[in-house]
């Protein structure tokens, strides 16, 4: 039987120290898995594997010790089941998410769905390196877009109702950024310093603070591994809708700039951030 | 509409600070005010905005000399 390595290794098999064993990586959007899912992945294990299963940093799953034999069965099970599997290499990785607004309080957009939805669109596109992104729903990051090649952070645009106000100052007194003064019993933002957390809105309670617009700051460039480095804010605020569009103009930069097995952030660092910026902004631009 | 109580939550966390007001509201008839004594910071960014997603009302809430907040309360809902 002929193993192809590099074909098995797109597909998701990682090989083992062992001779012959191999690590069969899953499919995971959002960090959900069903209870169908699981039950189907806990079948393969329990008949192909060594009975556990390894759960990644990135949200993800992987069943070890599958003999190179049983590969393709390994293969048709999980994906008869509705279990696909993951992708290594130079493709768009899985994509993760905290709760968002599924279920947190904090949360400023579903990042679940939305990393469904990126990952539905863009998973195992082929770009030079691998390309990891990550969903996160406000700015407590716990999807950790800084540390992806690219990541969304939700944000909102504080809106001020000021019939429903009693001055009680809240919305002054927890603003990260300093943007809000009480200024005879009256809220005044200034825009240039408000960061779009939304937590006067989240604090205000007479809902005075509303949410407006919707939308993200987008990450670029963050890489662990041997030279770690966390991403920067590319674009302060993004509405969602425009969101395939920087993620398609970023593929497309590191499709036209990258080097085979080049990081993201390292096409950045050496072609420009002012360049890629522009690239952006340019994929940004118009209503629709 | 009248004061019923006072509730002092500055020596408690959160969750706790919300539990506890939440506790205080419970007995009481719609209409009736609960006076909440709490510390600015965490509590004051997360009681009054949660008392308020219960369906009760902040009629007033005030930084005090001593950097605590007063909150008064209007129970809505719960007991007819």
């Amino acid at each position: 039987m002929e193993l192809n390595f590099a074909e098995l290794k797109k597909g998701g098999f990682m090989k083992h120290v062992q001779k012959d064993y191999f690590a069969v990586r899953l499919r995971v959007a959002g960090g959900n898995l069903s209870l169908e899912q699981l039950k189907i992945i806990q079948g393969v294990a329990e008949k192909y594997g060594q009975g556990y299963v390894h759960l990644t940093t990135r949200q993800g799953m992987e069943i070890p010790f599958i003999h190179f034999k049983d590969i393709e069965n390994v293969r048709r099970e999980l994906i008869d089941g509705g279990v696909n599997l993951g992708v290594c290499g130079g493709t768009v990785r899985g994509v993760m998410a905290c709760h968002g607004t599924a279920m947190c309080p904090h949360g400023l957009i579903d990042a679940k769905a939305l990393s469904r939805e990126i990952d539905a669109a863009y998973f195992a596109a082929p770009v030079p390196g691998k390309f990891k992104i990550a969903v996160t729903g406000c700015p407590r990051s716990c999807a950790k877009p800084q540390e992806n090649d690219f990541g969304f952070e939700g944000a909102v645009v504080p809106e001020f109702h000021q019939h429903d106000c009693i001055g009680c100052g809240v919305c002054a007194e927890v603003c990260p950024a300093d943007a809000i003064e009480m200024r005879d019993n009256v809220p005044e933002i200034d825009r240039s310093k408000c960061t779009n957390c939304g937590d006067c809105v989240a604090s205000c309670p007479t809902a005075a603070w509303q949410a407006g617009e919707r939308g993200v700051k987008v990450w670029a460039g963050g890489r662990i591994g041997r030279n770690p480095k966390l991403g920067e804010v590319v674009i302060d605020f993004l509405p969602v809708h425009k969101i395939p569009r920087v993620i398609e103009a970023s593929l497309e930069f590191f499709r036209e700039h990258g080097k085979t097995k080049e990081r993201f952030g390292k096409v950045i660092e050496r072609i420009g951030i002012d360049r890629y910026k522009e690239v952006l902004e340019h994929a940004a631009q118009g209503d629709s | 509409m009248q004061l019923k109580e006072t509730l002092n939550i500055t020596g408690d966390a959160c969750p706790m600070t919300f539990v506890r007001t939440k506790l205080a509201l419970e007995p009481l008839t719609r209409g009736d005010i609960l006076e909440v004594v709490l510390n600015g910071g965490e509590a004051v960014k997360n009681v009054p905005r949660s008392v308020r997603g219960e369906g009760h009302k902040v009629l007033f809430l005030e930084k005090q000399d001593d950097g605590t907040y007063r909150m008064l309360v209007e129970k809505e809902g719960g007991h007819e």
